[in-house]
C-alpha cells in the first residue's frame, strides 16, 4: 500500500495528507484515502436506481403500474379482438344475463356488456387522462408563477383559485356541461376547469418554500437570473410534486366524469362511459340484473386505485431520493 | 388574534366578489345569455329582446354586473319559471335538509375517521393499520352514487333493513327525522369518502407528530402511553382536520348532489339536478352562488376555529 | 467506585433499516454514581444519543436493545415490562433534551406539562401537582414562576424553554439526569447559564448527571469523569483529567487536537481525522477507529481491540495506545504545510519551539503571522494594507407588518450604522449571538440584500445593487453557506452545480468550464467522479467542500462563509477549516467569516468584529480583542465559552446575565446595558461611539470599558501612515471614530 505515499502528490490536499502520513513514525501502513482527503465518495447511478428500487419494492404500486396498462390494453385492443356492436340497438337480446356468449350479459337495449366496458373505458381513460394532464400544466404554470413572483400577482392568482374553488367541481361541471356542446374535448376542458385548483395551490406552496432555500439564493448570488433560477431550480424541485399530482388527477377525473355520466350529462349515446352504464344500471336495481350494476362499478374502482397507488408510491421515491442518506 | 379574523374576513369577502364574478360570467357564457337564463330555453328572439331592454342587458358589462349584485343584495336571486318560484324561496324550503345530511355525513366522517386514523398511527404497519387502509382507498376510489347503489342492494332490497328512500313529499327538515332510519343510507354514503380522506389525513398527521420531539419527552415523563395518546398526540394532530373541514366542502357538497339523486332525496342537490336536466339556468345560477358562498363561509368559520383551538396562532 | 445508580453492562442497539442492519451501539459498558456527572462525548452517529435512550428504554421505532443490561437502582430495565419501566421513568430518571423548541408540547401551558409527571408518579391532586411545578420553576430560576404556569411554550424565549425543560425533568426528584446535547440549541452566554444551573440542581440533589455532549469544552467543564465514544463503541473513559491530559486512545487524541480552542496555536494547521466514520450496517471487523487513525497497523484491521483497565479506573480499547497529549512530531510539519501553502516567494528558516529548524516557505511577514501572529506591530493589516470591502454607516431594518392594513408598524434593526473594512488576503471575523445581524451584515456584503442607507465599497467602488454591475459584483463576492444539505440544489449533479456560476457569469467556454471545476473539485479535496453525483449522495463535510467549490468557481476576491462548520462534526470541522485556510493563500482570498463559534474566529480570522444587537461594539485584531477586551460584551462572550481544558475549571465568572432583547425594541442608549454589569446612568441616555484602543486599529463602543483608551488625538492620527491601513481608527469631521481605515 506504500505507492499510496505520493509525496509530489498531484493536489496539494493529496500532498498534505501524505506528508502528514509520512512523517508519522508509526505509520507504516498508509490508510489515508487514496483518491482525496475529502474522502470516500458513492459510484455514480445509484441514484435512479435507488429511485426505482424503491417504486419497485412497493408491491401496490407495481399492481397499480400493471393494472393501468392492462386497462388501456383492455379498452383500446379489446375492441380490436373481441367484437361487438355498440351502435346499434338490438331489443331481442335486451338484459340477457352472462352467457358463453355474452360473458357479462346485455344491456337494456342489447348491447355486450364487455364490449361496452371496452368503449367506456376508451372514453373515461381518454378524457381522464387528457384532463389530468392539461389541469397539471395548467395549474403547475398559475402556482409556479404566483408562488415565486409573489405580492400582488400572488394575492389576485390564487384568490382567483379560492373563487372557483368554493363552486363544488360537480355543481360547476353541471352548469358548464349545460352551456357548452358535449364533445371529447369539451368534457377534458371541463373537467380539467375544475381539477387544475387543487395543483395550483400545491405548486405555489412548493416554489414560496423553495424559493427561500439556500441554494437558491447562492444561485442568485452567483449572478443567475430569475428566469433561470425558476427553470434550473425551481420546476426540477416541484417536478416531484406535479408528476404524482397529475398521476392523482387521473383518478380524480375519472370519478368526476363517472359523476356527471351518471348524472345524465356525460358523452351522449351512443357513445357511453362507465359512469353512464351505471346511470343505466340504476333503474333496474331491483331487477336483479347485477351485470348491469358490478362490472363498470369495478371497473371505475379498480382503475381508480390504480392510479392511486402508482400516485403513492411515486411519492414516496421521490421522498427517498432526496433522503439525506 | 383580532388582526388574523379581519384579514381572514375579508379575505372571504374578495372570494365572495369572486364567486359572483364567476357565476356572472356562467350566465353571460349561456347561449342567449342571462335572458335565456332568467326567461327559460323556450323564450322567443323577441321575448329576449324585451328582457334585455327591460332589465339593463344591453348596456356595458360592469353596469349589468353592478346591477347583477345589486339584484342579489336585495334577495332577488332569479325566478324559476319551470317551478313557478322565487330562487329564493325554493332556497329556503331545500336548503336545511341538504344542510341536514351533510352536517350529520361531516359528523359520520369524523367520528368514525379520526379515532380510526389514530388507531392507525399508532399501530403502524400492523394488520389492523392495512385493514383501515384498504377501507379506506377502496372507499375513496368508490364513486359516490355507485357505493350509494351497493348499500341500497344491499341493506334496502336484500335484507330489507334499511328504507332506500325518504319519505317522498318530505316537505321540511321535521318530516325527514320523522323516519331517522331512513337518513341511514343517503349519510353513509356521503361520509365515505370523506372518512378515507380524514382517515388517511388523520394517519399521516398523528404518524408526524409522533415522531416529535414533544412526545419523547411526554414518554419520558413515565405517563401512561393511553395519556400520551389522547392528551398530547391526538390534540397536535387533530387540529390541522379543521382546515381540512372547510377544504373538503365542494367535495362534499358536490357528493351531495348524487346522493340525493340516488335516495330521492329532496335537498337542493336533487333540485340543481332537475334544473339542470331541465335548463332551468335561474335555479342553477341562484344555487350555484349561494352553494358558493356557503363554502366560503364554513372554510372561514373552519379556520377561526382552527386559530381559537392552537394558542400559537393568536400570535401571528 | 460504588455505582449504585446505573449500571451499562454491554448494551448493543440494533436499528434496522432498508440496506440492512445498523448496529448503532456495539458493546458499552459505564457507571454512574449519585452526585457524579459522567460526561459521554462523540460526534454525530457514534450512538451516544442511542445509549441515553436505552437508558430510558425510549428507542425510536424500529431500534431495539440487541443484548447487554442496563441496570438502575439495582435493577435490570431491558428485561422489564412497559408498564414497569414507566414507573421509573420521569420519576427515578429525568431527561433533558436538545432543542427547547420542540422538546415541549405546543399546546400545553407549562404548568399542566410540568405537573404531569407528578400527577402520574405521586398520585398528587392538580393543585398540589401545579404547586410542585411552581417550586420547580422556581429551582430552575425562572423569574415569576407562578404567572408562568399559564404560559405556553411559544411565549417563553430558548432559554427560559430549557428551563421550563429542566424543570419538567426535576419534578419528581429524579435520582438520574440525563442531558442530551442540553445547550446544543442555545446561544454561548445562555449555555453557560444552563450548565451552571444544571451542576449546580446535580450537587444539590445529589443527582447522578449523565450529560451527553458532542462540545469537549462542556465535557472539560463540568464532567467528573468522561466517556468517549467511537462508531458505537467506548474506546476510552476515565476521569476528566486524564481523558484530556494522559488519554490512551488515538482517537481521543485526535478529536482534542481538532479542535482550534481559544488557546489554540493560531500557526499550526489544525489535525484534522481524515475520512468518516465506517458504515455500522457492516462494523469493521478490527479496530473500527483503524481507517482513519494515524498510528493505524495490520493487527488493527483484523482484531477488535478489547476495552482495557489500568489502575485508575482509566479503560481504553487499543492495541497502540498513545501516551497523552503528544503528538508532537507532527507539529513541525504541520507548520511547513501550512507555510508551504501560502506560498509567494522566498524562504525561510523559523525555529520551532523544541523541533529545532523547520523549513518554511514564504514571505517573512506570512511566517511571522503563521507563528505567533500579533506579536510584531503589521500582523492586524492585510500584506500592503489595500481595503478591499469597506462598509460605511450601513443599516437594514425588516419591517414588521402587522393588523389589518399589513401597516409596518416596527422594524427589526438587524444592522444599525455598521462601518467597517476587510483587507485584501485578510480573514474578517465577525461574531455575536443568534439575532445580533451577522448574518444579515454577510448578505449585504454579497449583494442578496441591500442597505436602507450607507454605502458598501468593492475595491473603491461603490457596490451596485442593480443590473450589470450588481453582476459584475457577485462574480467578486460569493457566499458561503452554513447547513451543507439546504445550499445545494438536490435536483442536480455536483456537476451542474459548479458549472452554474460559471455559465452565469459567460466565464469561459464549455471545455475551459469542465476543466476549472475539475480542477477545483480536485482543489477542495474531492475525486472527479464527484461531478456526476447527486449532492445527497455525499457526507455533511464532503457537501460544504462542494459549497466551498461552487463560491470558487468565479474566482471571486471576498468569500463571505455564514457559519461555515458550525453543522459538522469536529473532526470534519478541522479539515474544512485547513482547507479554507490553504485556498485562502493559494489564491489571495479575503474572508469575512461569520460564526458564533468564538474559537474558530480565533483560528482563522486576521481581525474581528463583535456584534451586538445590530451594533458593531468591538472591532479590531483577534488577539487584541480576545485578549484584552475592551467591550464588557466581548469579555462576557469569550468568559462564556467552554475550554476544552479541565484545569480551567471554574475559573470562568459568567458576566452577562439574561437573554437578547428584541432586536425590534432594542434598548436605548447602549444596547447592551441590559445585560450589561458595568452599567450605569449614562449608558441608557447616550450611545457609545467607537473609539481607539490601542494603535491597531482596536475600537471599542463602551463608556466603561474593561481597559484603558487612548486618549484624543493619540489614535489614528498619531501613527502616521496607520490611516491609509485597514482596520485603524480615523477620525471623520464630526469626531465621532469608525471603524474603516483607510477612509481618510
Amino acid at each position: 500500500m506504500s505507492e499510496q505515499v505520493q509525496v509530489s502528490g498531484a493536489t496539494s490536499g493529496g500532498a498534505r495528507a501524505a506528508t502528514l502520513v509520512g512523517a508519522a513514525p508509526p505509520a507504516t501502513t498508509v490508510l489515508v484515502g487514496p483518491t482525496a482527503e475529502g474522502g470516500e465518495v458513492k459510484p455514480p447511478g445509484s441514484s435512479l436506481r435507488m429511485f426505482l428500487s424503491v417504486f419497485a419494492e412497493n408491491r401496490l404500486a407495481l399492481v397499480g403500474a400493471a393494472t393501468i396498462v392492462a386497462m388501456v390494453l383492455f379498452s383500446f385492443v379489446g375492441p380490436v379482438v373481441y367484437h361487438t356492436d355498440q351502435v346499434h340497438t338490438h331489443i331481442l337480446t335486451a338484459n340477457l344475463a352472462p352467457s358463453a356468449q355474452h360473458p357479462l350479459g346485455t344491456t337494456n337495449v342489447g348491447y355486450d356488456v364487455l364490449g361496452r366496458l371496452m368503449v367506456g373505458g376508451q372514453v373515461s381513460l381518454e378524457i381522464g387522462l387528457g384532463a389530468a394532464l392539461l389541469s397539471s400544466l395548467f395549474g403547475a404554470g398559475w402556482g409556479a408563477f404566483a408562488g415565486f413572483f409573489g405580492k400582488w400577482a400572488d394575492s389576485v392568482m390564487m384568490r382567483i383559485v379560492d373563487s372557483i374553488y368554493a363552486i363544488p367541481p360537480l355543481l360547476l361541471m353541471l352548469v358548464m356541461a349545460t352551456i357548452f356542446s358535449p364533445t371529447t374535448f369539451m368534457f377534458i376542458i371541463v373537467v380539467a376547469f375544475v381539477s387544475w385548483l387543487p395543483t395550483a395551490r400545491l405548486v405555489r406552496g412548493e416554489s414560496l418554500s423553495v424559493r427561500t432555500r439556500e441554494y437558491i439564493e447562492a444561485a442568485r448570488g452567483a449572478g443567475v437570473t430569475s428566469v433561470k433560477v425558476i427553470f434550473r431550480h425551481v420546476i426540477p424541485n416541484v417536478m416531484g410534486t406535479i408528476v404524482v399530482q397529475t398521476t392523482l388527477q387521473v383518478a380524480n377525473a375519472i370519478l368526476l366524469l363517472a359523476a356527471l355520466s351518471y348524472l345524465g350529462l356525460g358523452p351522449p349515446p351512443p357513445a357511453t362511459s362507465w359512469g353512464a352504464m351505471l346511470n343505466n344500471g340504476l333503474n333496474f336495481l331491483y331487477d336483479g340484473y347485477w351485470w348491469l350494476i358490478y362490472p363498470a362499478g369495478v371497473a371505475i374502482v379498480i382503475t381508480v386505485l390504480a392510479f392511486n397507488f402508482v400516485g403513492d408510491a411515486l411519492r414516496d421515491a421521490f421522498d427517498v431520493r432526496l433522503q439525506r442518506h | 388574534m383580532l388582526a388574523y379574523i379581519v384579514r381572514r374576513l375579508i379575505q372571504a369577502v374578495i372570494v365572495v366578489i369572486g364567486v359572483s364574478l364567476i357565476v356572472f360570467l356562467l350566465i353571460h357564457l349561456l347561449p342567449g345569455g342571462p335572458a335565456r337564463a332568467a326567461l327559460g330555453a323556450r323564450a322567443t328572439k323577441a321575448e329576449i329582446q324585451a328582457f334585455n331592454v327591460a332589465n339593463g342587458y344591453n348596456r356595458s358589462i360592469p353596469v349589468q354586473y353592478g346591477l347583477y349584485v345589486w339584484h342579489l343584495l336585495h334577495g332577488n336571486l332569479g325566478y324559476s319559471y319551470h317551478y313557478n318560484q322565487s330562487v329564493l324561496s325554493l332556497l329556503e324550503t331545500n336548503l336545511p335538509k341538504s344542510a341536514l345530511l351533510v352536517g350529520l355525513a361531516y359528523v359520520l366522517a369524523l367520528v368514525v375517521g379520526v379515532p380510526l386514523g389514530l388507531y392507525q398511527a399508532v399501530r403502524r404497519n400492523k394488520i389492523g393499520d392495512h385493514a383501515v387502509t384498504t377501507v379506506a382507498f377502496v372507499a375513496y376510489a368508490m364513486p359516490t352514487f355507485w357505493a350509494g347503489m351497493l348499500l341500497i342492494l344491499a341493506f334496502a332490497i336484500t335484507l330489507h333493513v334499511l328504507p332506500a328512500e325518504v319519505p317522498q313529499n318530505a316537505a321540511t327538515v321535521g318530516a325527514i327525522l320523522s323516519d331517522p332510519r331512513a337518513l341511514v343510507l343517503p349519510v353513509v354514503t356521503l361520509a365515505l369518502v370523506n372518512f378515507s380522506i380524514f382517515s388517511r389525513f388523520m394517519r399521516s398527521s398523528a404518524i408526524e407528530n409522533l415522531v416529535q420531539d414533544y412526545i419523547r419527552t411526554a414518554r419520558a415523563k413515565g405517563i401512561s402511553s393511553t395519556r400520551v395518546v389522547f392528551r398530547h398526540l391526538l390534540p397536535n394532530s387533530v387540529t390541522p382536520i379543521l382546515t381540512l373541514i372547510g377544504l373538503t366542502l365542494p367535495i362534499v357538497l358536490s357528493g351531495a348532489i348524487v346522493v340525493e339523486t340516488v335516495f330521492n332525496y329532496p335537498g337542493m342537490g336533487y333540485l340543481l339536478w332537475t334544473a339542470a336536466l331541465k335548463q332551468d339556468y335561474p335555479v342553477l345560477m341562484g344555487f350555484t352562488l349561494v352553494i358558493g358562498v356557503a363554502t366560503v363561509v364554513g372554510s372561514l368559520l373552519a379556520d377561526l376555529l382552527y386559530a381559537a383551538v392552537d394558542p400559537r396562532v393568536r400570535y401571528v | 467506585m460504588t455505582a449504585d445508580l446505573l449500571e451499562v453492562t454491554d448494551l448493543r442497539v440494533d436499528i434496522p433499516v432498508r440496506s440492512g442492519t445498523v448496529h448503532a451501539v456495539g458493546g458499552v459498558s459505564f457507571s454512574l454514581a449519585p452526585g457524579e456527572t459522567l460526561g459521554v462525548v462523540g460526534e454525530s452517529g457514534s450512538g451516544k444519543t442511542m445509549v441515553a435512550m436505552s437508558v430510558m428504554r425510549l428507542l425510536p421505532p424500529g431500534a431495539r436493545i440487541a443484548g447487554g443490561s442496563i441496570k438502575v437502582l439495582g435493577t435490570d430495565i431491558t428485561s422489564m415490562r412497559e408498564k414497569d419501566v414507566r414507573r421509573i421513568r420521569g420519576r427515578d430518571i429525568g431527561m433533558v433534551f436538545q432543542d427547547p423548541m420542540t422538546s415541549l408540547n405546543p399546546l400545553m401551558t407549562l404548568g399542566s406539562q410540568i405537573a404531569e409527571p407528578v400527577r402520574a408518579h405521586s398520585g398528587a391532586s392538580k393543585a398540589e401537582a401545579l404547586a410542585r411545578a411552581e417550586e420547580v420553576l422556581g429551582l430552575v430560576g425562572m423569574p415569576r414562576p407562578a404567572e408562568r404556569l399559564r404560559n405556553y411554550p411559544h411565549e417563553l424565549s430558548g432559554g427560559l424553554r430549557q428551563r421550563a425543560m429542566i424543570a419538567t425533568a426535576l419534578a419528581c426528584s429524579p435520582k438520574l439526569l440525563i442531558a442530551d446535547e442540553p445547550t446544543t440549541a442555545l446561544d454561548v452566554t445562555i449555555q453557560d447559564q444552563i450548565l451552571a444551573l444544571l451542576d449546580d440542581l446535580r450537587a444539590r440533589f445529589d443527582m447522578g448527571l449523565l450529560l451527553i455532549t458532542h462540545d469537549m469544552g462542556v465535557i472539560a467543564d463540568r464532567a467528573d469523569r468522561v466517556a468517549v465514544m467511537y462508531a458505537g463503541q467506548l474506546v476510552e473513559t476515565g476521569g476528566v483529567e486524564t481523558i484530556f491530559n494522559e488519554m490512551r486512545h488515538p482517537y481521543t487524541q485526535a478529536l482534542l487536537e481538532s479542535i482550534p480552542g481559544l488557546q489554540a496555536d493560531r500557526s499550526r494547521a489544525l489535525y484534522s481525522i481524515p475520512g468518516a466514520p465506517p458504515d455500522l450496517t457492516r462494523p469493521p471487523a478490527g479496530c473500527r477507529f483503524a481507517a482513519r487513525c494515524r498510528y493505524a497497523q495490520e493487527r488493527c484491521i483484523e482484531e477488535e481491540p478489547r476495552l482495557t483497565a489500568d489502575a485508575g479506573g482509566h479503560q481504553f480499547a487499543c492495541h497502540f495506545p498513545v501516551d497523552g497529549r503528544r503528538a508532537q512530531h507532527l507539529v513541525g510539519v504541520e507548520v511547513a504545510v501550512r507555510g508551504e501553502a501560502r506560498r509567494p516567494a522566498g524562504e525561510r528558516t523559523v525555529e520551532v519551539a523544541g523541533e529545532g529548524t523547520v523549513e518554511v516557505a514564504g514571505s517573512p511577514d506570512h511566517v511571522l503571522s503563521a507563528l505567533g501572529r500579533g506579536d510584531g506591530p503589521e500582523p492586524t493589516t492585510a500584506p500592503g494594507g489595500r481595503v478591499l470591502l469597506r462598509l460605511e454607516n450601513v443599516v437594514k431594518e425588516f419591517p414588521i407588518r402587522k393588523g389589518l392594513l399589513r401597516r409596518t408598524v416596527g422594524s427589526v434593526k438587524a444592522v444599525s450604522g455598521v462601518s467597517l473594512s476587510v483587507g485584501v488576503g485578510e480573514t474578517f471575523g465577525l461574531v455575536g449571538e443568534s439575532g445580533c445581524g451577522k448574518t444579515t451584515l454577510g448578505r449585504l456584503m454579497v449583494g442578496l440584500l441591500e442597505p436602507d442607507s450607507g454605502t458598501i465599497e468593492f475595491d473603491g467602488v461603490v457596490a451596485a445593487t442593480q443590473g450589470v454591475a450588481l453582476k459584475r459584483h457577485r462574480k467578486d463576492v460569493q457566499l458561503m453557506f452554513q447547513d451543507p444539505y439546504a445550499s445545494l440544489d438536490p435536483r442536480m449533479r455536483v456537476g451542474s452545480i459548479l458549472r452554474e456560476p460559471l455559465n452565469a457569469q459567460k466565464i469561459g467556454d464549455k471545455r475551459q468550464r469542465t476543466a476549472r471545476i475539475r480542477q477545483l473539485l480536485e482543489e477542495v479535496g474531492l475525486p472527479g467522479r464527484a461531478l456526476g453525483l447527486y449532492p445527497h449522495e455525499f457526507s455533511g463535510g464532503q457537501r460544504q467542500r462542494i459549497g466551498l467549490a461552487r463560491a470558487l468557481t468565479v474566482e471571486p476576491r471576498l468569500v463571505v462563509a455564514d457559519e461555515p462548520v458550525s453543522a459538522l462534526d469536529v473532526s470534519i470541522q478541522s479539515q474544512i477549516l485547513n482547507l479554507m485556510w490553504r485556498l485562502q493563500t493559494e489564491r489571495e482570498l479575503s474572508y469575512v467569516l461569520i460564526s458564533h463559534d468564538l474559537s474558530v474566529v480565533r483560528y482563522l480570522a486576521d481581525r474581528v468584529g463583535v456584534m451586538y444587537l445590530g451594533k458593531l461594539v468591538e472591532v479590531g485584531p483577534v488577539t487584541d480583542v480576545y485578549e484584552h477586551s475592551a467591550h464588557p460584551y466581548t469579555a462576557g462572550l469569550l468568559e462564556a465559552v467552554p475550554i476544552p481544558d479541565p484545569a480551567k475549571r471554574g475559573t470562568r465568572v459568567p458576566k452577562v446575565r439574561g437573554e437578547l432583547p428584541s432586536p425590534a425594541n432594542p434598548p436605548s442608549g447602549c444596547r447592551f446595558r441590559t445585560r450589561c454589569p458595568r452599567a450605569e446612568e449614562i449608558c441608557a441616555h447616550e450611545e457609545p461611539s467607537l473609539r481607539p484602543f490601542g494603535h491597531l486599529g482596536h475600537l471599542a463602543a463602551c463608556h466603561f470599558p474593561l481597559v484603558e483608551p487612548l486618549a484624543v488625538g493619540q489614535g489614528a492620527g498619531a501613527e502616521p501612515g496607520a490611516a491609509s491601513t485597514v482596520g485603524t481608527a480615523t477620525a471623520d469631521p464630526s469626531g465621532s471614530m469608525s471603524a474603516t481605515g483607510a477612509g481618510s
